[in-house]
């Protein structure tokens, strides 16, 4: 199963309520372009998991981007037998990730990767989220006063990541 | 143009292939920093400077980009010190720049000790191979494919924007993620039963069955070491035992005919070949099974064809079964 990989993403401290679907392009860009400063890690989960959104909040369809923009040799960085990998780093796209609260964070996705290879699938619950990571997928974990990357097939129960959302399973 | 390892040699021919910029390899190069007026670098000896062996290539020159490789042969994987060191010159080469940007990023084949890591997404500096945050073990071939791919995205990347990937650990992981991705793939290309035509790439099941699916059959062949279904497009898939290729541009006339043994339905009752070949020509790929020592396609949702080394097998799939006998 191919699987989509968006990383470098900056997220936005701020939450977009579930339902805040039309949210004006204005609001969206005082949002992301002025507050946009913590690092989150890059997930690897498979694609059709994936919430990826443009600037006014419309759905995109991963499948339909990737074909779309794999026929511009511009924005392809690599397109051979390890897999793809495009630059959407200037379209203002961003993935909604889900909160125990029932809000959405958007990350700002700079490039997606559809490796040809995709390792292991796990399922992982974090925080209220139970989704499907790639089993390479790094966490950042919070141990004491130190962070430390841990791959999603390392993740135990209890751990607490960076962003501060509990391990559960 | 004199190298002191082939390591050294390798990188730079991939990199003068990759980047297709001007790329230099200098040996006990006496690097100095652009801006010397500095309180903070006044020394008796003069300004920092450190003789190093360094592949060097501008990346772009608005704003001027240059990358900085150091190639690492060990015999064990490359050690903090390492790391510490080429970050240290690159980073003291930023820091008393007159306008260019370095990017550092170290090559060595044996890998690196867990400990580099924080030191190197710290300093921005890139990885080859990736720490992947276990054991892994890459061969040097794929050591230096992965360095290829990194320096095409690189520079791709840097025509496009590069600004963002100068703040730690941007840089460092944009490498990782244009890298990490061999890991699967190694571990496909371990088993390498599945091969792409005509790129010769190893390939899945999955990208097997995409590209032939809704294909129709023109005919089938049997060769010396297995047996081809020919499909529409002037697609192939030839199954052989342990390896099954696949896709366009494969040859008929390199593969000696031969009768093969053919059987019809499930119980495998002996037939002729031109009953097998006229039954499932003009059929269309609708599924298919690998199934270790055959590999199966449903066709027109009514048919199995099985491919064997020997030959092939054809079962009708409809029911109910003693109406469907071929």
């Amino acid at each position: 199963m191919a699987t989509l990989r968006c990383f470098r993403c900056k997220e936005a401290p701020s939450h977009i309520r579930a339902g805040c679907r039309r949210v004006s392009e204005r609001q969206y860009s005082q949002r992301f372009d002025t507050e946009s400063r913590r690092v989150v890690r890059r997930l690897a989960t498979p694609g059709d998991q994936h919430i990826l959104v443009d600037e006014n909040g419309g759905r995109v369809s991963v499948a339909d981007l990737v074909e779309q923009l794999r026929h511009d040799p511009r924005r392809v960085l690599a397109d051979d037998e390890i897999g793809l990998i495009v630059y959407v780093g200037d379209l203002r796209l961003y993935e909604l990730r889900p909160t125990e609260s029932g809000e959405f964070i958007a990350s700002k996705v700079t490039q997606i990767s559809r490796p040809r290879f995709p390792v292991r699938i796990l399922r992982k619950q974090i925080g209220a989220r139970v989704f499907s990571v790639t089993a390479d997928a790094v966490f950042v974990v919070r141990e004491k006063d130190v962070l430390k990357k841990v791959r999603a097939e390392k993740l135990k129960p209890g751990m607490m990541l960076a962003s501060g959302e509990k391990v559960f399973r | 143009m004199s190298f002191k390892t082939p390591l050294e040699e390798q990188c730079f021919e991939i990199a003068r292939r990759a980047l297709g910029t001007p790329v230099k390899i200098e040996h006990n190069r006496r690097i100095q920093i652009e801006s010397a007026l500095f309180p903070a670098v006044a020394a008796f000896k003069g300004p920092p400077a450190k003789e190093v062996d360094v592949i060097a290539a501008d990346l772009i020159d608005q704003p001027k980009v240059t990358l900085l490789i150091s190639c690492k042969e060990f015999s064990k994987r490359a050690e903090p010190a390492h790391v510490q060191e080429w970050a240290a010159v690159v980073r003291t080469m930023n820091e008393y720049s007159a306008g260019t940007v370095y990017l550092g990023l170290i090559v060595s084949p044996t890998g690196f000790t867990a400990g580099c890591e924080a030191w190197a997404t710290s300093h921005n500096t890139a990885l080859i191979p990736p720490l992947k945050g276990r054991n892994l073990v890459f061969s040097g071939e794929a050591v230096f494919r992965m360095l290829e791919r990194a320096l095409i995205a690189l520079r791709r990347r840097a025509l496009l924007k590069v600004d963002d990937l100068l703040a730690p650990p941007e840089f460092f992981d944009f490498v990782y993620s244009v890298v990490s991705d061999f890991e699967g793939h190694e571990e496909v290309a371990q088993e390498g039963r599945y091969l792409a035509r005509p790129s010769g790439w190893i390939s899945s099941f999955g990208e097997m069955y995409a590209s032939l699916a809704g294909h129709v059959v023109e005919d089938l062949a049997a060769g010396t070491n297995g047996t081809t279904l020919w499909l529409s497009g002037g697609l192939g898939c030839r199954f052989a035992g342990a390896r099954v290729e696949f896709g366009t541009g494969m040859q008929r006339e390199a593969e000696p005919l031969r009768a093969p043994q053919c059987l019809k339905n499930i119980e495998g009752e002996p037939c002729t070949f031109d009953f097998v070949r006229s039954t499932v020509l003009g059929s269309r790929v609708t599924s298919a099974a690998d199934f270790g020592d055959y590999l199966e396609f449903g066709l027109d949702e009514r048919l199995n064809l099985s491919l064997h080394i020997a030959g092939f097998h054809l079962v009708s799939t409809e029911s109910p079964i003693d109406q469907h006998r071929l």
